[in-house]
């Protein structure tokens, strides 16, 4: 009896032994056939696109340089308090805040000074004047407010960051209402598009004309202006475009490189034909030819005219240059109350501009000069102006504030771009890049979260944990208003963000799928854990009754 | 951080660009246009479209952004990469170098070849590379796949063919090669091809570019080579210039038995007029220098002039300007004859060569090459240049020269003067022989060398894996020979391996055929059968040694026969007793028994209880 024991002992002992090994081998397998996850920040990714994690700033300072008249305006001190007041409490009867999160704020800080010299000041000389008292610092304005010889409100708006706010009824009040009313137009349509952007990211092309318009942010762009000659056998072209780009654009370029690189290239293509047939006018004795607003849309025959770019992999603005050929000029546009668009010019979103040019065909050849493409390239860069999201800051808030006060500017550079807009744009910029750096990230931490067979590899998590910290350094410039740096770390965390997320290493394994794994295993599984599982089952099924024996036993 | 390296590269080109516009100088674009058309000696014609624009202002390192004739995907990928020059040709079909002669421009390898002198910046593999993935996508071509082990550094064969000073371009600059020989070539290359002419197939020699033609051919060949130029000997401007060719070879005897000839029925098209873009747009057909034929209509001018470099024989030349023909002109050539006959003796050329492979089976093999010299009198100096992919282990020991069926051993006998050989890394670099030779003249040279075929992973095999692979054209570089060189090589021995290379130009290339090697190709299912029945053998021995540990077997025994076992059993032992005593000792074998009798006793026990289990079962 003692040695059938002993058998039943040692068969269980076996059993037992096979089922330890296979319980410790199982997860042994599992592990050595996973594939290689680097550990990514997903908490951390949730929690910004929560907008837990951070506040976003984008405070303003303004210096009021009051005039020292004799006047009410003699404590300061209560007057920036009065002033800040007044924005405030029209600033939320502007906004009713529920749509987006509490943490973007848009702190605005006044400060007053004492302003001797204002006697002094002509319109001719204010620029040189207030040279003294420049404040070069994105997000600091300075005002300069004196009484006017009239009733009138006049504001001079200055090349750098001030303007000259003439007031007609000099008293504390109408001073208090002008300049709140004036902050407040200047800043409303910003901090309108950045809540925008925050509160829909994803739906961000659908919020507006402006940002339909405008490119994705990319820190280059290639811009290619390309002459487009209809029928070289009726008509040579040629265009001084190296001289009018130096001239024209360069200054323009040179003043965005801050935000965006543009590389600048030009060319000339021959036949290119349009893919349909212009409609003739048969109204009058005039003889031309015209493009519907319905046709615009085929007006870039895109297989055969040589648009792309072959080494560059950032987007590309094209601005055509377009002369028709000989049996079809000259063209027009036609808006659509049938009226001919003047400057003969459209615009494709976030593709670049199109003008049309009818020269004379009789003389065989044409020659578009330096001075010719001025008007050209000055379409051209209102075009660019738009595709890369360029806000005319005081003409919005001219639509804003109320039509008695009359808005004059000083002559500008030839820059194609103020300092204001310049301003704002980087602002816009910076909260666009990191709400699609968040964007981004979150897609990534989904897309590895769904996919288990993707590998995800170290330089990924680099990558992500870099564009976090990036992420992180811009906010903190924010709060400073250190809007360059801010500026600098959001491009980087854009960047980064969307390497990682376009790193060609991130696709699923296509090699060995699970269903292909089970194939081959299947063979070597079944028949194994088929004798295991009896054994196992008589094995409990013994125990079972020999429990029962052993109570009917007692 | 690549991508702001990248930025950063970028934003210095758009600098280099500003200071290149204002270097650039105004004088416009050139573009010169040509179509040659030479009746072959063996019936067939050959047409040979070239395009040539000179982009004038152009300045090494100066990149220039503006473009008028000059293509700008080509510019862009030229100034990007840093490349010096850039040879890119597609042939389908081999040149018959015996009945044709040479053709027009010297690259005929099957297949698609690209050669490129890159500057020396750093990063000129990383350019190469990258320059094959632009190209690749410009063409629709598989050129991406020119990787490692494809590309090659040529010593000897490739000079450049825009001016070049020695000194400078050995410092200052690289040469890769890379070929594919299994490329095919068709429309979708053609097409990209054409939109980087000015005037597109729109109007120009251009418009008889068609494809349903020209694939319709014995051979074709369509290249782009883009170089500096010089107009002036002391070469202070130079111009950029781009040479797209494309040469065709029809045979119009198959479809009438005749040599006759017309723009119609060979492109199908008729010639519009020249491309107003054009300073010069000719047609121009190569005189035969016998038979009775005539050309309608009647040409602008016949010139005369020599059309290849190995002989100095000028040739006449019928020549029209299109920019004076008129629209819609056909121009035929007909012959008076019934029927073609064919010429059984061509003149043939000075150097030919084939190449083919000797051996047999999956394991070794060989290669031979027999290069031709059919010139009377005159020793020819080449280079023999042979990329042989790393999956074909040469042994250079095995390397034979014969000349006219004789080896050479002596040195003053054997023909090759200098030679470069380098060996294979697996997967990393092919074998690559260049050998410099002097041919003595009227002769039969034969190099062959032996290989062994590697057994390749299973996942290296192309999808198509018994079809074989494809080995690219050996190259053979001539060139005119120099009456300097001529008194020369009268004493053989003068000729040392310096003076060769240097001593001359060699703008002769002879191809080769391709070959195709069969590899031992295994069967592609095999790992999964493997598995699986590998698989299987383990499950099944798992399960009865499973079942062989885990269960007890029991003899079923009857009672009568029960007894007669157990005195057979107790025999047994007493047996077993008596013949182990001598050497074990007495009381090991007593418990062993003793073991014995009890398992048995336990065996019986359980038999009865197995029974009696049985019995209550029954009942």
């Amino acid at each position: 009896m003692e040695k059938v024991q002993d058998f039943d002992k040692s068969r269980r002992l076996i059993i037992i032994s096979f089922w330890v090994v296979i319980l410790i081998g199982l997860p042994l397998w599992w592990k050595t056939t996973e594939v290689y996850r680097a550990q990514l920040p997903f908490t951390e990714i949730e929690e910004w696109s929560k907008w837990e994690a951070f506040d976003l700033d984008f405070p303003t300072t303004f210096i009021l340089h009051i005039a020292d008249v004799k006047s009410d305006v003699n404590d300061y001190k209560t007057f920036t308090n009065m002033i800040e007041n007044s924005i405030m409490s029209k600033y939320n009867s502007n906004h009713n805040d529920t749509g987006y999160p509490k943490s973007i704020r848009f702190p605005i800080k006044i400060e007053v000074v004492k302003w001797n010299a204002w006697m002094n000041v002509s319109k001719e000389g204010f620029n040189s004047d207030l040279l003294t008292f420049l404040v070069n610092k994105n997000g600091q304005y300075g005002f300069y407010i004196l009484p006017g010889n009239n009733s009138k409100t006049r504001v001079l708006v200055g090349n750098q960051r001030q303007a000259i706010v003439e007031i007609g009824n000099w008293n504390i009040d109408e001073i208090k209402n002008i300049i709140s009313n004036l902050i407040l137009s200047l800043f409303l349509p910003e901090q309108a598009a950045i809540k925008k952007f925050i509160r829909e990211p994803s739906a961000e092309a659908k919020v507006d004309v402006d940002s339909m318009r405008t490119m994705k942010y990319s820190p280059m762009y290639q811009v290619t202006f390309s002459l487009m000659n209809g029928d070289p056998s009726t008509l040579l072209v040629d265009w001084d475009i190296k001289q009018a780009v130096v001239k024209y654009l360069k200054p323009f370029v040179d003043k965005i490189s801050m935000i965006s690189n543009l590389t600048v290239d030009s060319q000339i293509q021959h036949y290119s034909r349009l893919t349909f047939e212009p409609q003739k006018n048969l109204h009058n004795d005039k003889n031309y030819f015209y493009l519907t607003p319905d046709l615009l849309p085929h007006f870039i025959n895109a297989a055969e005219w040589n648009l792309a770019s072959a080494v560059s992999s950032y987007p590309t603005l094209n601005f055509i240059l377009y002369v028709p050929s000989k049996n079809q000029s000259p063209l027009y546009i036609k808006d659509s109350k049938e009226n001919i668009i003047e400057n003969n010019a459209f615009l494709i979103p976030r593709w670049g501009g199109v003008i049309i040019n009818n020269p004379d065909q009789s003389v065989g050849t044409h020659m578009f000069t330096f001075d010719e493409l001025k008007s050209v390239m000055s379409i051209f860069i209102m075009q660019l102006r738009g595709l890369l999201g360029v806000q005319d800051v005081w003409l919005e808030a001219r639509s804003v504030l109320d039509s008695s006060i009359n808005v004059d500017f000083m002559p500008t550079p030839n820059t194609a771009i103020t300092i204001w807009e310049l301003d704002s744009l980087v602002r816009r910029r910076i909260a666009e890049n990191i709400v699609s750096t968040i964007s981004t990230l979150k897609s990534l931490s989904q897309l590895v979260a769904e996919i288990p067979n993707m590998v995800v590899l170290d330089h990924i998590q680099t990558e992500v944990l870099l564009a976090l910290d990036s992420l992180k350094k811009s906010c903190i410039s924010l709060h400073t208003g250190q809007y360059e740096i801010a500026l600098q770390h959001a491009k980087k965390a854009i960047e980064r963000a969307e390497s990682a997320f376009f790193d060609p290493t991130m696709v699923s394994m296509l090699y060995f799928p699970d269903e292909h794994k089970y194939a081959i295993y299947m063979p070597l599984f079944v028949p194994i854990s088929v004798p295991l599982l009896m054994a196992l089952l008589k094995e409990l099924k013994e125990l079972k009754e020999l429990k029962t024996k052993n109570k009917k036993k007692e | 951080m690549r991508n702001y390296l990248r930025s950063l590269f970028l934003f210095t080109l758009v600098f280099l660009t500003i200071n290149g516009i204002l270097a650039e100088s105004r004088q416009p674009d050139k573009f010169k246009e040509a179509l040659t058309i030479k009746p072959l000696s063996d019936g067939k014609l050959l047409t040979h479209f070239q395009f040539s624009v000179k982009h004038y202002g152009y300045k090494e390192g100066v990149v220039f952004s503006h473009y008028n004739f000059f293509p700008r995907a080509i510019g862009q990928i030229f100034q990007t990469y840093n490349v010096r020059e850039l040879h890119l040709t597609f042939t389908q079909g081999r040149w018959n170098y015996e009945d044709w002669g040479y053709p027009f421009v010297p690259s005929a390898g099957t297949g698609v070849e690209l050669w490129a002198w890159l500057w020396k910046d750093g990063k000129l593999d990383e350019n190469w590379k990258s320059l094959t993935n632009a190209l690749a996508g410009l063409f629709c071509a598989s050129l991406n796949f020119i990787d490692d082990t494809i590309t090659v550094q040529p010593k000897l064969s490739f000079r450049p063919e825009g001016p070049f000073n020695i000194t400078e371009l050995t410092e200052r600059a690289e040469l890769r090669y890379g070929s594919l020989p299994h490329e095919n070539v068709c429309t979708e290359n053609l097409t990209p091809w054409i939109k980087l002419l000015p005037c597109k197939s729109t109007s120009g020699i251009a418009s008889l570019l068609n494809g349903h033609k020209l694939y319709d051919s014995n051979f074709h060949s369509m290249s782009i080579h883009v170089q500096p130029s010089c107009e002036e000997p002391d070469c202070i401007n130079q111009q950029l210039e781009i040479i797209q060719t494309v040469s065709t070879v029809i045979d119009p005897v198959r479809n009438s038995g005749k040599r006759d000839w017309s723009l119609n029925n060979v492109f199908g098209r008729r010639l519009s007029q020249a491309c107003p873009l054009a300073e010069e747009s000719n047609l121009e057909i190569i005189i035969p220098e016998d038979g009775d034929y005539k050309i309608i209509p009647d040409a602008d001018d016949i010139i005369q002039r020599s059309m290849d470099d190995t002989d100095d024989v000028e040739k006449k030349i019928a020549v029209y300007n299109l920019k004076k023909i008129e629209p819609d002109t056909e121009l035929s050539m007909i012959w008076n004859e019934d029927q073609f006959e064919y010429n059984f003796n061509p003149v043939q050329p000075r150097i030919f060569a084939h190449r083919f492979f000797t051996g047999y089976g999956q394991e070794r093999g060989g290669i031979k090459v027999n290069i031709f010299n059919k010139s009377p009198n005159i020793s020819i100096p080449i280079i023999y240049y042979d990329v042989i992919p790393w999956y074909l282990k040469l042994y250079l020991h095995t390397l034979k020269v014969q000349i006219n069926g004789k080896n050479t051993k002596l040195d003053a006998v054997n023909p090759i003067k200098d030679l470069y050989f380098q060996p294979a890394v697996d997967r990393s670099r092919p074998n690559v022989i260049e050998a410099e030779m002097l041919l003595p003249p009227n002769s039969l040279t034969t190099l062959s060398i032996k290989f062994d075929k590697v057994f390749l992973k299973y996942t290296e095999h192309p999808p198509d894996a018994n079809r074989g692979f494809d080995i690219g054209s050996g190259i053979i570089s001539t060139g005119k020979i120099d009456n300097d060189f001529l008194s020369n090589s009268t004493n053989m021995s003068l000729v040392t391996k310096k003076s060769l290379v240097e001593y001359m130009y060699f703008p002769i290339r002879i191809y080769t055929e391709t070959l195709l090697v069969s590899l031992p190709t295994p069967d592609f299912s095999m790992p999964y059968n493997v598995i699986t029945l590998t698989c299987t053998v383990i499950a099944l021995f798992f399960g009865s040694m499973f079942n062989l540990i885990t269960r007890s077997f029991v003899a079923f025994i009857d009672a009568g026969e029960e007894k007669a076992k157990k005195k057979i059993d107790s025999d047994k032992s007493n047996v077993q007793k008596g013949e182990k005593k001598d050497f074990d000792g007495e009381n090991f074998d007593s418990d062993k028994s003793n073991v014995q009798k009890e398992e048995n006793r336990d065996f019986d026990r359980e038999k009865t209880k197995l029974e009696a289990e049985k019995t209550i079962d029954n009942n």
